[in-house]
């Protein structure tokens, strides 16, 4: 099954304003990310600025990278390397992201500007960190991962709400009408 | 001074509209009688305008219309427009035109634009609300309603994002494909793709598929192509197509 990173749109009639999703997968080694950029500057440079992050996330070449560790720093060092200028007026500091990676040996998440991120699991979402967790840490660009929530038994759909969104659980009851609420139709 | 001066509009309500209907026979204008009666007896007005004995000329709903502001007063809005468009099919379009120049943020206007305007519903509305802040809102509301060709045609005629992304959001994608190319046939720079990406979701490309084969012109296809510049596989695809198109 595929792995998939889900960040809930916010509410209002344009929910996806920065949105990027990127998902790769290479022998047992796979990431996806979804996240939010440039979210209150103007629409065109926020589609930008989500357009260059999922560029540069695309050309990451997995063959490189021996375990979900490095793959997960190389995925936060591939969004350093880019021009700053390019991620919209705050130059990333106003990043959202939750990223998740699955190797052999289990699974990790990390994520920045959180709110909340729960697994799907048995038709339900289930919560998988309190409020104090440091996976639930502030938006914006960082050198290093904040920190990385390690699952032993992979989740295969994790959804998180930005920092800024309501701080409840998204209400869909279903995984079809879940991922249509993070912007996601197939 | 109109005919009916001389008359009680509580008392004289038949006479009242024997006079109207005399000078509905000799074509006279009407707006005199009606300005008479707005100024003394709103509720009479009313009475004549939606009552059930309601003339239904046209020449009468054109008058009505020019105390429109008096009858907005004393009536429901959206009840009185609904009754003016069921009386004379011929007068709908201006009722209809009246009604969203005046309330452009009607929810009302959305049935009432299918009622009027059928198949193109939302062309009036929409059309009277460019520049007005519901304008996306409204956008919303028709396609919701599923008003495709009037959001179409609307895209075509201002160049505005929203319309196609009203589209997109409602998963109306055939149509929502023919509005982006609308869209940037009328204003090439308008930031319709960026729009419908943060009304769909980030991966536009299943819309954006539904758009090649409504191109018709070079010019278009490479304002698109300069939108589409975060999806490289369609932007190859949308590249090879514009180098097999004439130049004009």
């Amino acid at each position: 099954m595929m792995l998939g990173a889900y960040l809930h749109g916010t509410p209002g009639r344009l929910p996806f304003v920065g949105h990027f999703r990127v998902s790769k997968t290479w022998d047992a080694l796979s990431f996806s990310v979804a996240g939010s950029i440039a979210q209150r500057t103007e629409l065109s440079t926020a589609f930008q600025a989500a357009r260059n992050l999922e560029s540069v996330l695309h050309s990451l070449n997995m063959s490189e990278f021996a375990d979900r560790h490095v793959l997960m720093n190389s995925v936060l060092t591939a969004i350093n390397s880019l021009d700053l200028s390019t991620l919209g007026p705050d130059h990333g500091q106003d990043l959202c992201l939750i990223l998740v990676a699955k190797d052999t040996a289990g699974m990790g998440i990390a994520g920045l500007g959180l709110g909340g991120v729960w697994s799907w699991a048995n038709d339900a979402l289930q919560p998988l960190v309190t409020d104090t967790h440091p996976l639930l840490c502030g938006p914006g660009l960082q050198p290093r991962l904040p920190g990385v929530l390690t699952l032993d038994e992979p989740a295969h759909t994790i959804v998180a709400i930005p920092h800024d969104h309501p701080p409840q659980p998204p209400r869909s009851t279903a995984l079809e009408h879940l991922k249509l609420a993070c912007g996601v139709h197939r | 001074m109109s005919t009916i001066a001389e008359l009680d509009p509580r008392r004289d309500m038949g006479l009242i509209r024997e006079r109207i209907g005399t000078a509905l026979s000799n074509a006279e204008d009407l707006r005199p009688i009606l300005r008479d009666l707005a100024n003394r007896n709103p509720v009479a007005l009313a009475e004549l305008v939606i009552g059930p004995k309601a003339q239904t000329a046209p020449p009468w709903i054109r008058a009505v219309l020019s105390v429109i502001d008096v009858l907005e007063a004393s009536l429901a809005t959206g009840g009185l427009y609904r009754r003016l468009v069921a009386l004379n099919e011929q007068t709908q379009i201006e009722v209809l035109q009246v009604a969203a120049r005046r309330h452009p943020s009607a929810s009302w206007l959305i049935a009432l634009s299918r009622t009027v305007e059928g198949k193109r519903a939302g062309e009036i509305h929409l059309g009277a609300a460019i520049h007005h802040p519901a304008f996306a809102q409204n956008c919303w509301a028709h396609a919701s309603a599923g008003h495709l060709p009037g959001l179409i045609a609307i895209a075509l005629q201002t160049g505005r994002a929203e319309p196609a992304a009203a589209l997109t959001a409602h998963d109306h994608l055939e149509a929502a494909g023919l509005a982006l190319v609308n869209t940037l046939t009328h204003s090439p720079n308008s930031p319709v793709v960026a729009m419908m990406a943060a009304a769909w979701g980030p991966d536009l490309s299943p819309v954006l598929h539904k758009a090649l084969p409504k191109l018709r012109s070079r010019t278009v296809a490479v304002a698109l192509s300069v939108q589409v510049n975060g999806y490289p596989s369609f932007q190859t695809l949308l590249k090879t197509l514009i180098s097999a198109m004439v130049k004009t």
